[in-house]
């Protein structure tokens, strides 16, 4: 008897357990990616919501002609009857571009059970007028953009603007864009960031 | 007696799981960082592995007198009996700037021995337009190997990288892995003069 109720704690424990995981994410740079892409992947995540399964997936690709350039696409995805159809794509360009793939996140600001994507790159980064940088968040598979330029060696002032769209948003989505791009700032002392 | 075989096939198995994710690499960077540092906190990383509970710690400081001098302090503790004791400590300056490459850092066992390396990359003297130089700092068994590497402004001045002579003990896949690594980097930073190590 008492094995038997033993074994029920156990098991509804670990049952609570897996409920809990109905919502993950889940870093998969390092496996078999379930989509087609070209280029180098350099961020990948698979993540499950309320809105279901996704894939989101940064690659990179570098053209040596007519001149050097470095794309970055970001792409996301949601899979509907077992194909995985894309939800919103963006592509940007420049001589190099560096994605900080730590700084990705997938997370649910507002808690209303589905992800937000935010990420972070640097366009030109060793460019002598300076390099900009972008942070893309995705929220309801809408693109809202924080822009940053940071003047290079002696140079003027750099700016720093948040996408119009911003004020449309929830305000914790606003607030967790200012505060991610404030972090960014610190860590990499740009010297550039918002004030409260 | 097959149910309860079941059961305790289950549980075997699920006790397994759990053993094999006591190894774990954690981001600590925005939480409460449980040693102290001086100046302001860099970068930060708990984790777990066959030696015990570790942490990585990168702090900064600025403007020290009488020079104007920036410092960095990068060190790894072990906790004994509770409390945090130092393993390694490493510190670097320049008059100019020290900038950590948090994106770069590592903490990785790569020679599957069950005890994590740390990896952490620096620049000296960035965009000061007379180029500058990269640091690749490895911690093997809290013993340090460092990959120096200058790397000019432009094309005529002298690329230069530094092996230390040390890097020849380390078993291949680790030494393999910092050259690689350090390519990578290379490349994607697109550095002028781009230096490919074998």
């Amino acid at each position: 008897m008492r094995f038997k109720f033993i074994l029920m704690i156990f098991m509804s424990v670990s049952f609570l357990q897996k409920t809990r995981a109905q919502l993950y994410v889940k870093d998969i740079l390092y496996d078999k990616i379930p989509v087609s892409y070209t280029g180098k992947a350099i961020d990948a995540y698979e993540y499950k919501d309320n809105a279901g399964l996704h894939i989101y997936l940064v690659t990179k690709t570098k053209e040596e002609r007519p001149a050097q350039k470095v794309i970055i696409t970001g792409v996301c995805y949601t899979q509907t009857n077992g194909t995985f159809i894309k939800d919103w794509s963006i592509t940007d360009f420049a001589f190099n571009i560096l994605l900080y793939n730590v700084n990705t996140k997938i997370v649910d600001i507002d808690n209303d059970g589905v992800y937000e994507t935010v990420f972070v790159y640097q366009l030109d980064p060793d460019a002598a007028p300076g390099a900009d940088w972008k942070v893309i968040l995705h929220h309801k598979n809408q693109k809202y953009v924080v822009r940053a330029h940071v003047a290079g060696f002696g140079m003027d002032n750099g700016t720093l603007a948040l996408d119009k769209l911003f004020d449309t948003l929830p305000l914790s989505i606003k607030k967790y864009a200012i505060d991610y791009w404030n972090d960014i700032a610190d860590r990499n002392e740009l010297g550039l960031s918002f004030k409260n | 007696m097959r149910f309860k075989l079941a059961v305790l096939i289950f549980m075997v198995l699920f006790s397994l799981h759990r053993v094999s994710a006591q190894m774990y690499v954690k981001d600590i960077y925005h939480d409460k960082i449980p040693v102290d540092y001086t100046g302001k906190l860099r970068d930060a990383y708990e984790f777990i592995d066959a030696a015990g509970l570790h942490l990585y710690i990168v702090s900064k400081t600025e403007g020290e007198k009488p020079i104007n001098r920036i410092s960095i302090f990068g060190t790894g503790y072990t906790r004994v009996n509770g409390i945090f004791v130092k393993d390694w400590s490493i510190t670097d300056f320049s008059g100019l700037d020290v900038l950590l490459k948090y994106n770069y850092t590592k903490v990785v066992d790569i020679d599957k021995d069950g005890v994590y390396e740390t990896i952490f990359v620096y620049q000296l003297d960035p965009n000061n337009g007379l180029g500058c130089t990269w640091k690749l700092m490895l911690h093997y068994k809290n013993k340090k190997y460092v990959l120096r590497v200058h790397v000019p402004s432009d094309d005529d001045d002298n690329y230069n990288v530094q092996m230390d002579k040390t890097f020849d003990a380390l078993p291949k896949s680790v030494r393999k892995y910092v050259i690689d690594y350090w390519n990578d980097i290379a490349e994607e930073q697109d550095l002028k003069g781009r230096y490919i190590l074998k």
